[in-house]
């Protein structure tokens, strides 16, 4: 009894924890595509370059065009101009593009069509290092966070990028290859391994904080990533690359407002979008909008590596989701020929009687092949412990 | 015996409100001068055959003086005891019976044939027939007449004033919005809030008709003399059956010169179904044609194109800043201890001021005065108690109501991981205070308290309180002056704490504090004029914003807004004049003026640039009591009532009002971290405008109302906020205000049948409101300038609230609410930076999301209804949103992945059954 009357209060409450579905509105289609300056230079890399390409309608498939043929530099005030030179079609890149720490540079561009555009003058600022990257498993998440400080006190606005390589395998191990040009089955090559995989993705997530309101120029434990603790990400080795560069005021306002218009949406108490300014401006037509940031800056990086056997548990002992995979064992004689009908399967092993082999054992390609499962390469990436 | 009161009956039904002046007399001539009474009946017995019965004792002082040619017997009676007590009546056999202090009713009272049907024979005396002692009671006092100021032998001829207070009979409580009326006259007035009521009468006979909301009418018959004073108690409809709650106002939608004006009543609001089960003030006011919200957990009402801050939500008089509970799904008003509610849309009297967009005034109950009794409920989130009782019968009463949720206890045993990190809680107590000293002086006392926290699944916790107290006297000056002086105090205060993080565990507080005071006078100069007049004052205090680290461990810097201080005062004048008996003007003037001083610390900027905090060039600092900025203005209010017959009027009414205090808020519904500002050098008070013409029109005896109301209204000095503008703890908010004007207009029609089995309304609404930049302080225009549609502009609302009572003990309501969607900002373009899609907003509210569209639907069902028993209880069984409909609350897009994906949010996406149990003994 008492459990039924639970179950009916309950139920008000359940009506309350709201229904989100997916929804087109019908869509407003706009004539004029704006230029999107992706401007976000960090001196840290050995090549400046500069993407331009056009927005375009909601409904538009495909990747959005690019601004080809302009000319683009980079000037320092009262200093050296450098000029961009398209090296694929929307991307403009120089190698030796030097900025000193600490001085101003404008972005100029003139497009093919002769419209041209300026950014406001932006100073070129150098981040504090990382302090160190710590992780966390707190209820079901385990949580990535960032510690940092200026002693200087001159940082203030600091964004951070995050970049997630996991290592995973695939369901069974695959010792044996069949070589065509052989006719024959034959151990597998280190270079030939597909069991493990590495996949690595740059999040795209805007993540910027301030201390400003703050007594020192510190950032504690700032989470950076939050995941399920029983995410498919942890079953191996995971690590996360955090790039933190510092910023000024005005570009802290513009990631903020862009967060808030596109990721941070979607609550009760949702503020109104607005229009998001940066800081490149149309000269001949003030109509003429144009989006995206031009900054400067020296960004500094660190990473940090996380085990399965590390967690707590219950999420040690998980058994990590895999594809349902069952072998197959198949006569020696016929290996050569079933391969060839069946393109789906892979060879695991070979099955032996004492010395003997008397079969081998398949499996579904994805079963075998890393790369088929979460889109990983099977090439150890060079900062893997 | 039988015949004649068979021939009674007939004439009653055939004229209804006869006299014996229906009936057909002989005619008689002759020649009186101061001749004794019984020479003149000798003379008239000698011309007709009628026999004349009376006691000579009662008429031996009455001299007859006049000349009569063939004059009907009846108009001869008539012109003799005009202006007297005597009676005459007429039997069909030719009988006169004249009768002195006591009538021969010629009629069965008034709601006789409501209690029984005519059936049989009546042969029995009328007051035996009935057995009930509290209907011989009230027929007693409607047959009875009541002799009003001194009595004097020859009737002075003029008018006098009759006041008293209108109570219910049962506990005591003074009667709101009564309407008494002079059939002689054809004039009526309402009771004030404290069942005051003061009427002009002529001297001599008159009858009075008294009704009320939820109320038996009762009629009295009183002969004036002089001013004097008469209080009536009403009866309450114990068990409704046909009769209906809306009945007394019958008629008054019509022939008063309120327009925009609604008052409900508690039993009315409660029929209403609603989620959760609590009979919620907010969501039936949003019922109201003209009353519109920006979606469903909103308690924030547009109100004819206006934002939810231009609205003066008072509570017993004083000022409510956040009115609802729970994430908006309940409203602060404990439905067991308010009594009515009063919204004005337009044609706002002198004595309101403060707000431009309409008042919302609800009172609370006064403690029963007879007996102690209590109320209460228990729904699925909230359970309430209300005790009441008398402290000195009949003089003083106390009443005291709480209400708090259990949410918190099932949240936590909801499986669900999204609400267990979630918690909500509130609860709220109201008192009440009464004391009747004398007939001239009546005290009353308020208080109210709420508290506020909940937590969405994150690690921000919210809290607020509203604290409200109010003390009031009610003093009347002879028959035509009243006064009512009124004290409040309320303080709003919110704080958002977060301390997941202890480096950065932060807790943010803000708080406001009103303290006013007003002098309200009535006088009724004359039979054509009634004046109110008064002043008020109110002293504001805020604490904008505290921000203090939290534990040691914080580096949060402790910050704080200097604090802003103002003061209010404002001055009317009011006079309802009627013109003739068609025509009815209401003309007020309020003057108020308002002062913002110091101390506090003033940003300069330069002259011809856009404020920003790169433009301050200077910063002055104002000393304690400094005025930093004053602003003053006229406020008229005006309104004209027509009547086109008996049935039909034409009202047209202007306003103007200022308003000084303004919310901060850049959200689309109204959240529980948005602050008050105060008007200061930068920020100017809102100024508002509207103009309205209604044509009302009722049907079937007052059965059927009809109205339709047309408005323009005009918003100057209105707030909006540059694209992401912080709005707490912001040193210089006049940097990031974007001075904007408004223009609201609309349609409003409303049928309403207010008595019946079915019963309810049908409102259809055609309403647009519309905003536009005008201001260039910051530099920052909105759609380049051109006008753009508010948040709350939806064009088309359609309402139906429908209630159908099979027996007195079981009734079912449905509603069916249709709103053309809100206006939202959808974006332009979409673009890649950085990687990930991101998308382009321009030009605001140039889309809508789709139509919403909800039915409701509640059963009540009563108890057994022996009035004396422990207590008496009832079950509410109600479904919210029937269908199941998805109904948006907002779309939007968002970046997932790298992908731009398109959602739309819903809040009850399925229907919400509830089972509530009311009690009170």
């Amino acid at each position: 009894m008492k459990q039924t009357i639970l179950v009916i209060l309950g139920f008000a409450l359940y009506a309350v924890a709201s229904c989100v579905e997916p929804y087109n509105p019908p869509e407003i289609e706009s004539a004029v595509n704006f230029l999107v300056v992706d401007g976000i230079v960090d001196m840290a890399d050995p090549e400046t370059s500069i993407k331009l390409t056009r927005s375009q309608n909601l409904n538009e498939q495909g990747l959005p065009a690019p601004e080809v043929g302009a000319y683009v530099r980079v000037e320092v005030v009262n200093g050296p101009e450098f000029i961009l030179p398209e090296i694929a079609p929307g991307v403009y890149s120089a190698s030796g593009v030097n900025v000193d720490d600490g001085q101003e540079c404008i972005l100029k561009i003139s497009t093919s069509s002769g419209a041209e555009y300026v950014s406001d003058p932006v100073t070129s600022k150098v981040s504090p290092p990382i302090d160190s990257i710590t992780w966390t498993a707190g209820g079901s998440n385990v949580e990535f966070e960032v510690t940092t400080h200026d002693p200087e006190g001159d940082s203030r606005y600091y964004r951070w990028k995050t970049v997630e390589t996991v290592m995973y395998h695939s369901a069974h191990h695959s010792s044996l290859i069949w070589d065509p040009g052989l006719g024959d089955v034959r151990s597998r090559t280190p270079q030939e391994n597909i069991y493990n995989c590495w996949k690595t993705t740059p999040f795209g997530t805007i993540d910027v904080f301030t201390t400003n309101g703050l007594v020192e120029d510190a950032v504690r434990k700032h989470t950076v990533l939050r995941m399920p603790a029983n995410s498919w990400k942890l079953s191996l080795q995971y690590s996360l690359l955090v790039r933190q560069c510092v910023i000024d005021q005005k570009e802290f306002n513009f990631w903020t407002e862009l967060r808030k218009n596109t990721e941070s949406i979607g609550t009760i108490f949702d503020p109104q979008p607005t229009e998001v300014t940066g800081n490149i401006h149309s000269v001949n037509a003030a109509g003429d909008k144009t989006l995206g940031y031009f900054s400067l800056g020296r960004s500094v990086e660190k990473r940090i590596f996380v085990e399965w056997s590390e967690l707590p548990y219950p999420y040690s002992s998980y058994e990590r989701p895999f594809p349902d995979c069952n072998a197959f064992a198949v006569d020696t004689i016929l290996i050569g020929d079933y391969l060839k009908s069946n393109k789906s399967a892979l060879l695991i092993t070979a099955a032996t009687s004492g010395p003997a082999v008397i079969g081998y054992v398949t499996a579904e390609k994805h079963c075998i092949d890393c790369t088929l499962v979460y889109g990983g390469t099977p090439i150890k990436p060079d900062f893997w412990e | 015996m039988k015949h004649i009161y068979r021939a009674l009956v007939i004439v009653t039904l055939l004229l209804p409100g006869a006299t014996a002046l229906a009936q057909e007399f002989h005619r008689i001539s002759g020649e009186f001068s101061q001749s004794p009474f019984a020479d003149f009946v000798q003379r008239v017995e000698a011309q007709t055959p009628y026999h004349i019965y009376y006691d000579p004792k009662e008429f031996d002082s009455l001299k007859v003086t006049g000349t009569f040619h063939g004059v009907d017997l009846g108009v001869v009676f008539d012109s003799l005891f005009q202006y007297t007590d005597y009676h005459y009546f007429a039997d069909p056999s030719g009988k006169i019976y004249l009768t002195r202090g006591r009538e021969i009713r010629a009629e069965l009272p008034v709601g006789f044939f409501d209690v029984r049907p005519v059936q049989g024979e009546f042969d029995v005396a009328l007051l035996d027939y009935l057995h009930d002692a509290e209907e011989k009671k009230r027929l007693t006092n409607e047959t009875r007449i009541f002799e009003i100021g001194k009595r004097t032998r020859r009737l002075r001829s003029g008018t006098a004033t009759l006041t008293g207070n209108i109570r219910n009979e049962v506990n005591g409580e003074p009667v709101v919005g009564a309407v008494v009326y002079n059939e002689r006259t054809g004039k009526g007035v309402a009771t004030d809030p404290f069942g005051y009521y003061s009427i002009e009468l002529p001297t001599g006979r008159n009858n009075l008709r008294i009704s009320c909301v939820g109320m038996r009418e009762t009629v009295r018959q009183v002969m004036v003399y002089d001013d004097g004073g008469l209080d009536i108690e009403l009866v309450e409809f114990i068990t409704p059956l046909k009769e209906v709650v809306i009945e007394s106002e019958r008629g008054a939608n019509v022939s008063g010169t309120r327009m925009g004006m609604e008052r409900l009543d508690i039993k009315m609001m409660k029929q209403v179904p609603v989620a959760f089960g609590e009979t919620d003030v907010m969501k039936v006011i949003l019922t109201l044609p003209g009353v519109q919200s920006v979606g469903e957990s909103s308690t924030g009402l547009n109100v004819r194109g206006g934002s939810a801050d231009q609205n003066l939500t008072l509570l017993d008089d004083a000022t409510i800043f956040n009115p609802s509970h729970l994430f908006g799904f309940f409203s602060a008003f404990n439905p067991d201890v308010v009594k009515d509610v009063e919204l004005y849309k337009s044609g706002i009297p002198a004595e309101y001021g403060g707000r431009i967009s309409s008042v919302m005034e609800v009172t609370s109950r006064e403690g029963n005065k007879k007996k102690f009794s209590g109320s209460g409920g228990i729904g699925p989130i909230t359970g309430r108690l209300t005790l009441e009782g008398p402290l000195q019968k009949d003089k003083s009463s106390i009443l005291i109501g709480g209400r708090s949720t259990y949410s918190d206890w099932i949240l936590d045993r909801i499986p669900d991981k999204e609400l267990k990190n979630s918690t909500g809680s509130f609860h709220d107590l109201n008192f009440h205070f009464n004391h009747e000293a004398d007939k001239r002086n009546t005290v009353d006392a308020t208080a109210y308290y709420s508290d506020d926290r909940f937590r969405l699944n994150s690690d921000t916790l919210y809290h607020y309180n509203n604290f409200n107290a109010s003390a009031r006297w009610k003093h009347a000056y002879g028959t035509r002056l009243f006064s009512v002086f009124t004290g409040t105090f309320n303080t709003y205060k919110f704080s958002v704490s977060s301390k997941k993080n202890p480096a950065n565990a932060v807790r943010m507080d803000y708080q406001i504090q009103q303290v006013s005071g007003k002098a309200d006078f009535s006088y009724q100069l004359n039979d054509q004029h009634l004046l109110s007049f008064g002043a008020s004052a109110m002293r504001y205090d805020l604490s904008p914003g505290t921000l203090l680290p939290l534990g040691s461990e914080s580096l949060v810097a402790a910050d704080r807004l200097d604090d802003e201080q103002a003061l209010e005062g404002a001055v009317y004048a009011g006079d309802e004049f009627e013109l003739s008996s068609r025509l009815t003007l209401y003309a007020g003037l309020r003057y108020s003026f308002y002062n913002y001083f110091g101390p506090r610390s003033v940003f300069q900027y330069a002259p011809g640039q856009p404020r920003s905090e790169s433009s301050i060039t200077d910063t002055l600092q104002y000393s304690s009591g400094r005025s930093i900025a004053t602003y003053h203005g006229p406020e008229l209010r005006a309104s004209i009532r027509y009547l086109l017959g008996e049935d039909a009027s034409v009202k047209v009414s202007y306003q103007r009002m200022r308003q000084y205090i303004h919310m901060l808020s850049n959200t689309t519904a109204i959240a529980p971290t948005d602050t008050w500002k105060l008007s200061d050098a930068y920020i100017r008070p809102q100024i508002g405008d509207q103009i309205s013409i209604g044509y009302y029109r009722n049907f079937k005896a007052n059965t059927i109302e009809t109205s339709i109301e047309a408005y323009y209204k005009t918003l100057d000095d209105f707030l909006d906020f540059r694209g992401g503008a912080l709005l707490t703890m912001n040193h210089h908010i006049e940097t990031d205000v974007i001075g904007t004007r408004g223009r609201a207009y609309g349609v409003e029609l409303m049928l309403k049948k207010v008595t019946g089995k079915l019963n309810g309304w049908i409102s259809y609404t055609y309403s647009r409101s519309f905003l536009k930049t005008v201001g260039t302080e910051t530099g920052e225009t909105i759609n380049d300038g051109m006008e753009y549609p508010s948040n709350y502009d939806k064009p088309h609302d359609v309402t139906v609230i429908s209630n159908y009572r099979f027996s007195r003990r079981f009734s079912i309501s449905l509603n069916f609410t249709y709103s053309t969607g809100r206006p939202i900002t959808v974006p332009l373009q979409r673009y890649v930076l950085d990687g990930s899609q991101r998308l382009l907003y321009t030009s605001r509210n140039q889309a809508r999301i789709p139509d919403y569209y909800r039915f409701d639907f509640a059963m009540n069902i009563e108890g057994n209804h022996k009035i004396h028993k422990l207590a008496h209880s009832s079950w509410s069984l109600s479904v919210y949103n029937l269908t199941g409909r998805n109904n948006a609350y907002s779309v939007f897009f968002r970046s997932e992945g790298g992908e731009i994906k398109g959602y739309k949010l819903s809040i009850f996406a399925q229907p919400i059954p509830t089972i509530t149990y009311n009690f009170r003994f």
